[in-house]
């Protein structure tokens, strides 16, 4: 009976730290996925930002560095964000009053 | 590095390259060839003449004229403006109308202007003593022609004071004794003087009359039926008729000396009913003539003034160029020979060939022999600092100068404020809904961009349209920085997926007290909609924000240090490299760079180490065992390290740069003093104020070590001090945030859980004013200026000097906006 119950907790545990395995890959692939939307997004708009406005070689370098400068911030904001939440320490208890 | 030095140069980076120039005219195409260069705005002359006051100058004379000139234009739009006309647009611009015709004509109108006005003074004045006359004839009349007369009265709208209703019946038995021995008994008997008074004075009169005369009089009074226009104070005024009613001559001085007191006019009116009649018709006859005459009168100055109007902008435009160049002209020298005028000015080395364009064809309308000569000179002053803007760049150039303007050709934080000042309001004031609003405005300043910008617009909406680029940014940021806080006038929604939380067991029976559980994938996008209104969000979201801020800070921090390198390497600066950029970058990136990481680093593994503590302890007891506080493998030793390269990294700021200096110096200024000869033999005969004279430059070195212990101590501290100051984006945030809370869910969803419609519509009118005012208007200028003073304090304290002064030129377009 008990050894029934160990390879029992054992297979659960394997599954459990399948399961987490599962969604820490998913958090890391997540992560990685969205900086290359990222990245690619910031891209598209260098490129438009060349065709469409393009005003000589010091506008162009104007452009292409007000455009790195808010793709690298908002990739910031939302990667500390998301780091954030990755592995929390705390959880959401809800209020009495729901 | 070749590759950043192969670079095209950004315009907006470092200020525009400027050379020093000098210009000598010829005495009669200085005049046109000044007029020219104002007209294409690229020269900044410097003013040679400084220390000779305004009345010393040579052009002084020209200059008081442009000046009585436009006192005169500004009586004519007084004038037009006290007329009430609408000052009507100047056709297309005239050739140019020669400056004494103008003042002639100028001269004509004002002498014109003003015997008009003075004429329709005296005419307006006569007009309104006819006018009192007439109405005194026609109450008077009504006064002495009461209760006694045969022809029966009509109750006239007399207004009597209640002691005189005594007396009335005496009045009439004198009256009717007066009527009956006509003739000499009007000398002895019954008297009376009318006139009429300002109705406010009116009460006080009287009393001061029945006073004098100690009761023996009648006083009648009657409200005039029209206003009448007081000259002095030039509106109208409410006005009494009286009569007043007396026997004896005493009575009759006193009475008038009463009546000049008040000022009231007294008229003659006679007691005769036909004279009566007869002289107000005569009144009348001369009313309307002058009338007729006033209109007149006004229909002519009216025309003067719209011609004038018409014209008066074109001239203003005139005289204010005029005084321009003769200003300009008092800062240029007569040289040797009293035929030409020296001048020098800075301008932009790229408008060379436009100025000396401009001064051909100065040369040439004036079909002069002689050109002007431009030549550059070498000069040791700094030059004046000039950024080439657009309308989308320029405000953001305007903030960065508000603190000071860079130093010739030092790196430009505009470059980097353009992205990341909004980005910063944004962080304090994200919610995507504010943000929507915040957009609709700067899209309706945008839109109506032609139109708002041709108008005279009140100092606040200026500053608002001044920015409405500013504003657009603001705006999109916040957008973007409310979706990642996932608050919508504090509303979480699920827009990018299901939350990562749900209840441990089906019946969530204890999401009460222990809380949800984390099951799936992180919230793809932005912080998860289950935290809003949960007990633990706050520690959450304090502790997200918090670290948000401190990453921030040391980012920005990083890239101000940055470009204090590729400044140090532009003006060949390598002590600065090496003796304070590097030991900078080691003592910054080695305490907070290293908190960062840690940061990061418990994010990734979900370790509980208490960052205080690793911090604190690394000071206070570096060799000591981390424990639980370990995040990764050779901590403690990296701490180590770390530790001693920042202490290692302070001496290094501060010691040898001074040392460095003061051998530097001696080697250069080594055989100065034998070079006195040299010096003498610059030709110093022309310009004795030019910026061309070299100094030996004497090197205090106890100044330059305290400067360097200033320096030091101030980034040392400076570290510390501006990473917390980095915080206040979590304070603002924070304070954002839970203000909309409570606009929502204290004033909205308290209304809306009414069934009343009322009581709804009145929740909703208070929660958009409390929207509006709060937290559009107030946390909008909040966050403006906390995230200025980020920029201006911690990014730029870590390279800008800004000590320079701003590229003025003498430009008519800056004219036409400086005036008014």
């Amino acid at each position: 009976m008990n050894s029934m119950i160990k390879s029992e907790q054992i297979y659960l545990d394997r599954i459990d730290r399948q399961l987490s395995f599962n969604v820490r890959e998913a958090n890391e692939m997540g992560f990685l996925v969205t900086t290359l939307i990222f990245l690619v997004v910031g891209v598209i708009a260098s490129l438009v930002t060349r065709i469409c406005f393009n005003q000589g070689p010091s506008t162009n370098l104007l452009h292409l560095t007000l455009i790195i400068t808010a793709t690298v911030c908002c990739w910031m904001m939302w990667a500390i964000v998301y780091l954030a939440q990755m592995k929390p320490l705390i959880v959401p208890i809800l209020n009495d009053t729901e | 590095m070749e590759y950043i030095d192969n670079l095209p140069s950004m315009d907006l980076m470092r200020s525009e390259k400027m050379m020093l120039a000098q210009l000598i005219f010829p005495v009669e195409s200085a005049h046109r060839a000044v007029s020219y260069l104002g007209q294409l705005g690229l020269l900044q002359f410097r003013d040679l003449n400084d220390e000779k006051s305004p009345y010393q100058r040579t052009f002084v004379s020209q200059v008081k004229r442009c000046a009585e000139m436009s006192r005169k234009l500004r009586f004519f739009k007084d004038q037009i403006h006290k007329a009430g006309l609408m000052p009507s647009s100047s056709p297309a611009s005239q050739p140019d109308i020669d400056l004494e015709g103008l003042e002639v004509r100028l001269a004509d109108h004002e002498h014109e202007l003003i015997e008009m006005n003075a004429n329709g003074e005296k005419l307006q004045q006569s007009y309104n003593e006819l006018l009192e006359f007439k109405m005194i004839l026609q109450k008077a009349g009504d006064f002495l022609v009461t209760n006694g007369s045969h022809n029966g009265v009509q109750e006239t709208e007399l207004d009597e004071h209640k002691y005189t209703n005594n007396d009335h019946s005496d009045t009439v038995s004198l009256l009717e004794q007066a009527e009956m021995q006509p003739g000499p008994s009007y000398q002895s008997g019954v008297k009376f003087i009318s006139g009429i008074v300002c109705k406010s004075k009116c009460l006080s009169f009287e009393r001061m009359l029945f006073r004098a005369t100690r009761g023996n009089m009648l006083f009648n009074q009657s409200p005039a039926k029209d206003q009448i226009l007081d000259p002095s104070s030039n509106e109208m005024v409410e006005k009494t008729i009286f009569t007043v009613f007396f026997s004896g001559e005493q009575a009759r001085k006193k009475i008038l000396k009463i009546c000049q007191t008040f000022g009231a006019n007294c008229y003659p009116v006679p007691e005769d009913t036909i004279k009566r009649m007869q002289i107000t018709k005569e009144v009348t006859s001369r009313l309307s003539e002058l009338e007729t005459t006033l209109e007149a009168g006004l229909r002519h100055r009216d025309m003067v003034l719209t011609s004038i109007g018409s014209q008066l902008t074109m001239w203003m435009n005139m005289v204010k160029r005029e005084k321009a160049i003769y200003d300009t002209l008092n800062m240029l020298n007569f040289d040797v020979t009293k035929k030409c005028l020296v001048g020098e000015g800075w301008c932009p080395i790229s408008a060379k060939t436009m100025i000396q364009e401009a001064l051909q064809r100065a040369t040439f309308d004036i079909s002069s022999q002689v050109g002007v000569i431009f030549h550059v000179m070498d000069s040791i002053e700094s030059p004046p600092t000039y950024f080439r803007t657009n309308r989308f760049t320029s405000p953001y150039q305007e903030i960065v100068d508000a603190y000071g303007v860079a130093k010739y050709q030092e790196a430009n934080p505009a470059v980097y404020t353009i992205v990341t000042f909004p980005f910063l309001f944004a962080v304090m004031f994200g919610d995507w809904g504010h943000g929507i609003c915040l957009l609709l405005g700067a899209l309706l300043l945008i839109t109506r961009e032609k139109r708002l910008g041709s108008q005279k617009l009140g100092s606040f909406m200026e500053m608002l349209f001044g920015g409405r680029y500013v504003l657009l940014l603001m705006s999109l940021f916040s957008i973007y920085c409310g979706l990642v806080y996932n608050e919508f006038f504090s509303v979480p929604f699920h827009i990018f997926g299901s939350s990562a939380y749900k209840c441990r067991d089906a019946t969530c029976s204890d999401s009460r007290s222990v809380g949800l559980i984390k099951y799936g994938s992180t919230y793809p996008f932005g912080v998860d909609p289950s935290w809003r209104g949960s007990r633990s969000e706050l520690p959450f979201l304090n502790s997200l924000k918090m670290k948000m801020s401190i990453l921030f800070g040391v980012t920005q921090m990083n890239l101000g240090i940055v470009l204090s390198y590729f400044n140090a390497r532009f003006f060949g600066n390598s002590l600065d490299i090496k003796y304070q950029f590097v030991p900078q970058m080691i003592f910054l990136n080695c305490l907070f760079g290293y908190l960062s990481l840690l940061i990061i680093i418990k994010w990734c593994t979900g370790s509980q180490a208490d960052l205080y503590h690793v911090m604190i302890y690394m000071f206070l007891s570096p060799f000591e065992d981390l424990g639980e506080n370990k995040l990764f493998w050779g901590q403690g030793t990296l701490q180590v390290i770390l530790l001693l390269s920042a202490v290692i990294a302070v001496p290094w700021m501060l010691f040898p740069k001074p040392f460095i200096l003061k051998k530097l110096h001696s080697e250069r200024f080594q055989g100065q003093s034998y070079g006195i000869l040299g010096v003498s033999e610059m030709s110093n005969d022309e310009e004795p104020d030019s910026a061309r004279r070299p100094h030996i430059e004497d090197f205090n070195f106890s100044e330059v070590f305290v400067h360097q212990m200033i320096h030091s101590i101030e980034f040392v501290l400076g570290a510390v001090s501006n990473t917390a100051s980095y915080l206040r984006l979590w304070a603002l945030s924070l304070a954002h945030s839970e203000l909309s809370t409570v606009f929502y869910e204290k004033v909205l969803l308290l209304a809306w859980g009414y069934d009343n419609l009322a009581v709804r519509l009145v929740g909703l009118a208070v929660f958009a004013f409390a929207t509006a005012f709060i937290l559009l208007m107030m946390e909008t200028l909040s966050a403006f200026l906390h995230a200025l003073r980020l920029h201006w304090v911690e990014f730029q304290n870590k390279f800008y000097s800004g000590d320079g002064y701003k590229f003025r030129p003498f430009s008519f377009s800056a004219l036409a906006d400086d005036d008014d």
